[in-house]
Protein backbone atom coordinates (compact mmCIF):
# COMPACT_ATOMS: atom_id res chain seq x y z
CA UNK A 1 0.00 0.00 0.00
CA UNK A 2 1.45 3.07 -0.80
CA UNK A 3 0.34 5.73 2.05
CA UNK A 4 1.08 8.82 -0.29
CA UNK A 5 -1.29 7.99 -2.36
CA UNK A 6 -3.71 10.47 -2.50
CA UNK A 7 -7.87 9.60 -2.07
CA UNK A 8 -6.81 6.14 -0.48
CA UNK A 9 -7.34 5.15 3.34
CA UNK A 10 -5.08 2.94 5.21
CA UNK A 11 -5.83 1.08 8.18
CA UNK A 12 -7.27 -2.56 9.41
CA UNK A 13 -10.29 -3.15 8.83
CA UNK A 14 -13.19 -2.38 11.19
CA UNK A 15 -10.67 -0.40 13.57
CA UNK A 16 -11.44 3.74 13.39
CA UNK A 17 -9.43 5.47 11.63
CA UNK A 18 -10.75 9.06 13.14
CA UNK A 19 -12.43 8.75 16.19
CA UNK A 20 -13.33 12.18 17.76
CA UNK A 21 -14.65 12.48 21.22
CA UNK A 22 -18.01 13.96 21.74
CA UNK A 23 -16.72 17.92 22.20
CA UNK A 24 -18.53 20.61 20.89
CA UNK A 25 -21.49 18.89 20.92
CA UNK A 26 -20.49 16.05 18.29
CA UNK A 27 -18.76 12.42 18.60
CA UNK A 28 -18.45 10.12 15.47
CA UNK A 29 -15.65 7.86 14.14
CA UNK A 30 -14.57 6.77 10.31
CA UNK A 31 -13.95 2.89 10.01
CA UNK A 32 -12.56 1.24 7.12
CA UNK A 33 -15.33 -1.58 6.58
CA UNK A 34 -14.01 -2.86 2.91
CA UNK A 35 -11.33 -2.87 0.82
CA UNK A 36 -12.56 0.35 -0.92
CA UNK A 37 -15.42 1.59 1.30
CA UNK A 38 -15.79 3.46 4.66
CA UNK A 39 -18.21 3.75 7.08
CA UNK A 40 -18.76 6.84 9.41
CA UNK A 41 -20.97 7.16 12.00
CA UNK A 42 -22.17 10.25 13.94
CA UNK A 43 -23.99 11.51 16.88
CA UNK A 44 -25.08 14.68 17.44
CA UNK A 45 -25.33 16.83 14.16
CA UNK A 46 -25.14 13.78 11.77
CA UNK A 47 -26.76 10.53 13.89
CA UNK A 48 -26.93 8.28 10.85
CA UNK A 49 -24.74 6.02 9.59
CA UNK A 50 -23.69 6.09 5.82
CA UNK A 51 -20.81 5.10 3.52
CA UNK A 52 -18.83 6.40 1.39
CA UNK A 53 -16.68 5.36 -1.71
CA UNK A 54 -13.23 6.42 -1.48
CA UNK A 55 -11.05 9.45 -3.14
CA UNK A 56 -12.86 12.35 -3.57
CA UNK A 57 -16.31 11.65 -1.12
CA UNK A 58 -14.02 10.71 1.71
CA UNK A 59 -12.49 14.72 1.71
CA UNK A 60 -15.26 16.23 1.38
CA UNK A 61 -17.07 14.24 4.25
CA UNK A 62 -13.53 14.83 6.10
CA UNK A 63 -13.81 18.26 5.60
CA UNK A 64 -17.17 18.40 6.54
CA UNK A 65 -16.20 17.11 10.18
CA UNK A 66 -13.07 18.22 10.66
CA UNK A 67 -10.64 21.49 9.13
CA UNK A 68 -7.22 19.91 9.22
CA UNK A 69 -8.18 16.49 9.49
CA UNK A 70 -6.45 14.28 7.24
CA UNK A 71 -6.54 10.43 6.86
CA UNK A 72 -3.28 7.84 6.34
CA UNK A 73 0.25 8.53 8.14
CA UNK A 74 -0.38 12.47 8.38
CA UNK A 75 -1.40 13.05 11.87
CA UNK A 76 -4.87 14.35 12.68
CA UNK A 77 -5.23 17.73 14.67
CA UNK A 78 -7.69 16.93 17.50
CA UNK A 79 -7.14 19.80 19.45
CA UNK A 80 -8.69 22.02 16.56
CA UNK A 81 -11.63 23.63 17.22
CA UNK A 82 -14.62 21.61 15.37
CA UNK A 83 -17.11 23.52 13.02
CA UNK A 84 -20.08 22.70 14.61
CA UNK A 85 -22.06 25.60 14.28
CA UNK A 86 -24.31 26.87 17.19
CA UNK A 87 -26.71 29.62 16.39
CA UNK A 88 -27.42 31.70 19.10
CA UNK A 89 -30.92 32.35 19.33
CA UNK A 90 -31.83 35.79 21.58
CA UNK A 91 -34.57 37.15 22.08
CA UNK A 92 -35.56 40.48 21.97
CA UNK A 93 -35.13 42.24 25.19
CA UNK A 94 -38.18 43.51 27.10
CA UNK A 95 -39.94 40.39 25.25
CA UNK A 96 -41.00 38.67 28.14
CA UNK A 97 -42.18 41.39 30.70
CA UNK A 98 -44.36 42.58 27.08
CA UNK A 99 -46.08 39.31 27.13
CA UNK A 100 -46.25 39.26 30.88
CA UNK A 101 -47.89 42.72 30.76
CA UNK A 102 -49.85 41.81 28.32
CA UNK A 103 -51.92 39.11 30.13
CA UNK A 104 -53.10 41.45 32.62
CA UNK A 105 -54.40 44.04 30.14
CA UNK A 106 -56.82 44.13 27.30
CA UNK A 107 -55.94 43.54 24.05
CA UNK A 108 -56.38 46.51 22.41
CA UNK A 109 -54.20 48.15 25.35
CA UNK A 110 -51.30 45.24 24.56
CA UNK A 111 -51.02 46.04 20.52
CA UNK A 112 -51.66 50.05 20.67
CA UNK A 113 -49.83 50.93 23.84
CA UNK A 114 -47.67 48.06 25.08
CA UNK A 115 -46.06 46.27 21.50
CA UNK A 116 -46.23 50.04 20.10
CA UNK A 117 -43.85 51.07 23.14
CA UNK A 118 -41.90 48.19 22.42
CA UNK A 119 -41.22 48.51 19.26
CA UNK A 120 -39.45 51.84 19.98
CA UNK A 121 -37.79 51.03 22.39
CA UNK A 122 -36.04 48.37 20.59
CA UNK A 123 -35.76 50.80 17.29
CA UNK A 124 -33.61 52.89 19.69
CA UNK A 125 -31.31 50.00 21.29
CA UNK A 126 -31.03 49.39 17.90
CA UNK A 127 -30.32 52.28 16.62
CA UNK A 128 -27.85 52.41 19.18
CA UNK A 129 -25.82 49.25 18.53
CA UNK A 130 -25.60 49.89 14.96
CA UNK A 131 -23.43 53.07 15.99
CA UNK A 132 -21.47 51.00 18.19
CA UNK A 133 -22.78 53.41 21.20
CA UNK A 134 -23.05 50.03 23.86
CA UNK A 135 -22.75 52.36 26.57
CA UNK A 136 -25.88 54.35 25.68
CA UNK A 137 -27.58 50.69 24.04
CA UNK A 138 -27.02 48.92 27.31
CA UNK A 139 -28.76 51.87 29.29
CA UNK A 140 -31.56 51.69 26.64
CA UNK A 141 -31.98 48.03 27.31
CA UNK A 142 -32.19 48.50 31.12
CA UNK A 143 -34.75 51.52 30.45
CA UNK A 144 -37.13 48.99 28.18
CA UNK A 145 -38.43 47.18 31.51
CA UNK A 146 -39.20 50.44 32.99
CA UNK A 147 -40.49 52.63 30.18
CA UNK A 148 -42.73 49.61 29.42
CA UNK A 149 -43.70 49.64 33.10
CA UNK A 150 -44.11 53.27 33.38
CA UNK A 151 -46.81 53.01 29.87
CA UNK A 152 -48.55 50.22 31.72
CA UNK A 153 -48.87 52.27 34.93
CA UNK A 154 -50.15 55.14 33.06
CA UNK A 155 -52.95 53.40 31.11
CA UNK A 156 -54.05 51.67 34.29
CA UNK A 157 -54.36 54.92 36.24
CA UNK A 158 -56.20 56.93 33.15
CA UNK A 159 -58.55 53.88 32.52
CA UNK A 160 -59.44 54.27 36.17
CA UNK A 161 -59.82 58.07 36.27
CA UNK A 162 -62.19 57.67 33.01
CA UNK A 163 -64.07 55.07 34.48
CA UNK A 164 -64.87 57.36 37.74
CA UNK A 165 -65.66 60.24 35.55
CA UNK A 166 -67.87 58.56 33.58
CA UNK A 167 -69.92 57.02 36.72
CA UNK A 168 -69.70 60.59 37.94
CA UNK A 169 -71.15 62.04 34.65
CA UNK A 170 -73.80 59.18 34.17
CA UNK A 171 -75.11 59.78 38.20
CA UNK A 172 -78.60 61.02 38.89
CA UNK A 173 -77.16 64.22 40.44
CA UNK B 1 -67.56 66.99 23.27
CA UNK B 2 -64.04 65.99 23.67
CA UNK B 3 -61.81 67.77 25.77
CA UNK B 4 -58.14 68.05 24.45
CA UNK B 5 -55.13 67.85 27.09
CA UNK B 6 -52.24 69.70 26.44
CA UNK B 7 -49.95 66.38 25.33
CA UNK B 8 -52.88 65.71 22.97
CA UNK B 9 -52.75 68.94 21.14
CA UNK B 10 -48.99 68.88 20.99
CA UNK B 11 -49.60 65.45 19.54
CA UNK B 12 -52.19 66.48 17.08
CA UNK B 13 -50.51 69.48 16.18
CA UNK B 14 -47.10 67.25 15.08
CA UNK B 15 -49.70 64.99 13.26
CA UNK B 16 -51.72 67.99 11.72
CA UNK B 17 -47.86 69.52 10.23
CA UNK B 18 -46.46 66.41 8.96
CA UNK B 19 -48.78 66.80 5.66
CA UNK B 20 -50.65 63.75 5.64
CA UNK B 21 -47.77 61.71 6.26
CA UNK B 22 -47.95 58.86 8.96
CA UNK B 23 -45.48 59.05 11.97
CA UNK B 24 -44.51 56.82 15.14
CA UNK B 25 -44.32 57.60 18.87
CA UNK B 26 -40.23 57.98 18.63
CA UNK B 27 -40.68 60.30 16.11
CA UNK B 28 -42.93 62.68 17.54
CA UNK B 29 -41.28 62.74 21.08
CA UNK B 30 -38.01 63.55 19.37
CA UNK B 31 -39.52 66.39 17.78
CA UNK B 32 -41.35 67.65 20.96
CA UNK B 33 -38.10 68.63 23.09
CA UNK B 34 -38.47 66.30 25.98
CA UNK B 35 -42.36 67.49 26.22
CA UNK B 36 -43.64 64.27 25.17
CA UNK B 37 -41.94 61.03 26.82
CA UNK B 38 -41.25 57.28 25.05
CA UNK B 39 -43.25 55.77 28.15
CA UNK B 40 -46.39 57.84 27.73
CA UNK B 41 -47.04 58.69 24.04
CA UNK B 42 -48.53 55.85 23.20
CA UNK B 43 -50.63 56.12 25.80
CA UNK B 44 -51.83 59.75 25.06
CA UNK B 45 -52.08 57.90 21.38
CA UNK B 46 -54.43 55.36 22.07
CA UNK B 47 -57.07 57.45 24.06
CA UNK B 48 -57.12 59.66 21.00
CA UNK B 49 -57.75 56.84 18.98
CA UNK B 50 -60.26 56.09 20.78
CA UNK B 51 -61.95 59.52 20.30
CA UNK B 52 -61.27 59.29 16.59
CA UNK B 53 -58.99 61.80 16.36
CA UNK B 54 -56.34 59.91 14.72
CA UNK B 55 -56.10 56.13 12.94
CA UNK B 56 -52.99 53.99 13.25
CA UNK B 57 -51.51 50.56 11.56
CA UNK B 58 -48.86 48.30 12.17
CA UNK B 59 -46.23 48.73 10.07
CA UNK B 60 -45.48 46.20 7.11
CA UNK B 61 -41.52 45.91 7.64
CA UNK B 62 -40.11 42.81 7.86
CA UNK B 63 -36.81 44.08 8.27
CA UNK B 64 -37.59 45.04 11.91
CA UNK B 65 -37.60 43.18 14.45
CA UNK B 66 -40.44 44.49 15.76
CA UNK B 67 -43.11 46.27 13.88
CA UNK B 68 -43.83 49.89 15.09
CA UNK B 69 -47.25 51.84 15.00
CA UNK B 70 -47.81 54.60 12.33
CA UNK B 71 -50.13 57.02 13.43
CA UNK B 72 -52.80 59.93 10.90
CA UNK B 73 -54.34 62.49 11.96
CA UNK B 74 -58.35 62.34 10.84
CA UNK B 75 -60.52 65.31 9.98
CA UNK B 76 -62.19 65.22 13.18
CA UNK B 77 -58.64 65.47 14.75
CA UNK B 78 -57.92 68.32 12.77
CA UNK B 79 -61.01 69.71 13.16
CA UNK B 80 -60.18 69.74 16.95
CA UNK B 81 -56.92 70.70 17.14
CA UNK B 82 -57.71 73.70 14.92
CA UNK B 83 -60.41 75.01 17.76
CA UNK B 84 -58.05 74.05 20.59
CA UNK B 85 -55.30 76.38 19.16
CA UNK B 86 -58.19 79.07 18.26
CA UNK B 87 -58.98 78.54 21.58
CA UNK B 88 -56.03 79.03 23.49
CA UNK B 89 -55.49 82.29 21.25
CA UNK B 90 -58.23 83.53 22.21
CA UNK B 91 -57.49 82.73 26.01
CA UNK B 92 -54.00 84.09 25.29
CA UNK B 93 -55.19 87.50 24.21
CA UNK B 94 -57.63 87.42 26.95
CA UNK B 95 -55.17 86.75 29.05
CA UNK B 96 -52.68 89.87 27.98
CA UNK B 97 -55.61 92.46 27.83
CA UNK B 98 -56.19 91.64 31.86
CA UNK B 99 -52.51 92.21 32.39
CA UNK B 100 -52.08 95.40 30.60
Amino acid sequence: MNAKEPGKVFGEAGRPLVDAPAKHGTAFSITLTGPNEIQSSGLGRRSEIRYYRLGEDLDRHLAEFLQKASVGHSPIDRQGPYPVPHPKIERVPGFGLVEFLGHFSRQNFRERVLEATHADLIAQYEESLALGNEKRARIQKRMIVVWLLIATFKGALLGLLSKLSLKSVSSPE
Amino acid sequence: MNIISKKEALILGQLASSAGSELYGLEMVKASNDALKLGTVYVTLNRLEEKGFVTSRREDNSERTVPRRLYQITGAGRRSYLAWSAAMMAFDQEMKGLTV
